[in-house]
């Protein structure tokens, strides 16, 4: 079955800058993935480019097995909130629902008033005069009333207060639990992701860095505490992080093999753990093989 | 933009109802031009004069309303959508960015050009009775018939195009208002009278009633021949006239052989200029919406 996402090669370039170089990417249907990657990174210009708003420098994308130039056929299939949840302020929430009914053959009418009524979000509301969480929660129906098959998802819990937060975390999670979605949600808080993604992709400085099931990257990799001195024994090959604290050091190895000296111990390991590993070590990577051809 | 349409037709009725009900006590020989005493030309003149300083204000409003406001509506078009980041809502919808400026443009389009065929049809209820004074509706060119609708068109794809272009809304309403002026003077000072066809002109003695008096037309430009065929500036024409010694100007310039010129569109090509103007600015206009498009469509 194709790929959701499927970039080989993929490069952007602003000027002299590179925003993204190089980059390899599959992502498998039904995946919730977290874009991982401190700022700068190039996740806001990944996403746009998959999004269809800004066309790659190089490289080969296609969503669902679609060249992303053919923007007819991939619109309608990608759901995006962009960073800050832009809408029309001076919008009501019904004007709003009347634009997306417009802009989308395949718009959910129904759908989005029922949720919004949930959420206790009246159709007179002029947009400017709801709350950050409430427009979060607009925004979020736009994107999910269009019924795309992916959805996009930049930085949406920024600039939310707590309780907000929680709320459009619980929003996503229902929005993933949706049958059959792809869904990425960047971010570059790892905390928040935890518990809601299944699939890894970090990127670091342009770079692809990881990518990855986590169930996967967790086997593959291991988790050790042990004292100090123990650090001379390891096999530095496999190190992707180490960390001294006091008589103490932790480390993440890759592969799946323990290590010979008794005074290593292996703990189990979280994704926020392996991700914050691989965040402090840009120059160590875990990829899939080499890639097979595009189909 | 209803509001503008309503202040805009209380000022017509409020002024016009007082040049309906002057120009309805003429008599039908006087007002269609076949009478030529000086009675009746006094009558004309001095209604003429009256209304001409508010003729002149309602041509203006009639010309440049609409276009500005068409200019105002097409400048943040796109350019709003850049400035504060709604592209990335917008041009993300399934029917891409080319199909949505399309459906946005013909929206507005459409309740542009309700307000301009209003304020059309409010200024041609006005200047009626003054058209039908002076022979034909040229005077007001630019505010009657189908030239202005083109104007306001194009005032609006010129905000489109430039806001597209540019990115930043004032930036647009600027190039555009400056685009639009040109264009307008440019048709105004020789497109209408010398580029659409070729105009007439017709010459007679001084001190002769000139034979286009009871021609309606556009006259445009009158000056002195010599004797010799050459025109004459009015400090060549003084100083013919001093050298015949005559008293009387018109006794001087017949003793010199000084004729009158006078160059002319005649009314008969009224509409087809109207047509010629509004042509030229519709494909213009269209042409620029297409750029826009283009323009959107390949913007990464």
């Amino acid at each position: 079955m194709t790929s959701a996402v499927d970039c080989v090669g993929l490069s952007k370039r602003y000027g002299r800058h590179w925003a993204i170089q190089d980059c390899d990417l599959s992502i498998p249907r039904g995946r919730v993935v977290a874009l991982i990657g401190p700022n700068g990174a190039g996740k806001t210009t990944l996403l746009e480019i998959l999004a269809g708003l800004r066309a790659p420098t190089s490289g080969d994308i296609r969503i669902f097995g679609i060249p992303i130039q053919e923007r007819t056929a991939t619109l309608p299939r990608v759901g995006f909130l962009a960073q800050d949840r832009p809408l029309y302020s001076s919008f009501l929430v019904r004007d709003l629902l009347t634009f997306g009914a417009h802009l989308n053959p395949a718009w959910d009418d129904a759908f989005a008033r029922d949720r919004l009524e949930h959420l206790g979000i009246e159709m007179g509301e002029r947009l400017a005069r709801l709350s950050g969480g409430q427009q979060a929660q607009v925004a979020l129906t736009m994107t999910l009333a269009k019924r795309p098959d992916l959805l996009l998802f930049d930085e949406p819990l920024a600039n939310l207060d707590p309780l907000a937060r929680r709320d459009v975390t619980r929003a996503l999670l229902d929005a993933t639990a949706l049958n059959a979605l792809t869904v990425v949600i960047s971010s570059h808080v790892v905390a928040e992701l935890v518990g809601v993604c299944d699939y890894i992709v970090i990127l670091q400085n342009g770079h692809v860095q990881v990518t990855g099931d986590i169930d996967d990257l967790l086997e593959r990799h291991v988790a050790l505490t042990g004292p100090r001195e123990a650090v001379d024994s390891l096999d530095t090959s496999r190190l992707v992080h180490l960390e001294r604290s006091g008589d103490v050091a932790r480390v993440v190895l890759a592969g799946s093999g323990t290590v010979a000296d008794p005074r290593w111990v292996s703990h189990p390991m979280s994704m926020e753990e392996l991700i914050l590993a691989y965040l402090q070590a840009p120059s160590a990577s875990a990829l899939p093989g080499p890639e097979r051809a595009l189909a | 933009m209803a509001l503008v349409a309503a202040v805009f037709g209380l000022v017509i009725l409020v002024t016009g109802l007082p040049l309906h009900a002057a120009v309805a006590r003429f008599d039908p020989a006087c007002l269609n031009g076949s009478d030529l005493s000086a009675a009746c030309y006094q009558l004309r003149v001095t209604v003429q004069d009256q209304f001409a300083p508010t003729s002149a204000a309602i041509i203006l409003i009639g010309s440049v309303l609409p276009a500005v406001l068409g200019i105002f509506l097409g400048a943040p078009l796109v350019a709003r959508e850049l400035e504060q980041g709604t592209y990335r809502l917008a041009w993300t919808q399934s029917i891409g960015r080319e199909r949505w400026l399309v459906t946005k443009t013909v929206v507005l389009v459409v309740a542009l050009a309700l307000l301009a065929v209003t304020i059309d049809l409010l200024v041609g209820w006005w200047r009626a009775p003054l058209d039908t004074l002076e022979g034909t509706p040229w005077a007001a060119f630019d505010a009657e018939g189908v030239a202005p609708l083109a104007t306001t068109l194009l005032g609006f794809a010129l905000g489109v195009a430039a806001g597209a272009i540019a990115r930043r809304s004032i930036a647009a309403i600027a190039i555009a208002l400056a685009t639009l002026s040109g264009v307008k003077w440019m048709l105004i000072s020789f497109a209408r009278t010398y580029l659409f066809a070729a105009p007439l002109t017709t010459s007679w003695p001084p001190g002769a009633r000139p034979p286009i008096a009871t021609v309606p037309g556009w006259f445009f430009d009158l000056y002195p021949v010599s004797a010799t065929g050459q025109r004459l500036s009015s400090a060549d024409l003084v100083a013919v006239v001093q050298r015949t010694g005559a008293e009387d100007p018109t006794r001087g310039m017949q003793l010199a052989g000084v004729t009158w010129t006078q160059v002319y569109q005649p009314a008969e090509r009224y509409w087809p200029f109207q047509s010629i103007e509004a042509s030229l600015l519709v494909v213009f206009a269209i042409g620029l919406l297409a750029v826009a498009t283009w323009w959107i469509a390949r913007r990464t």
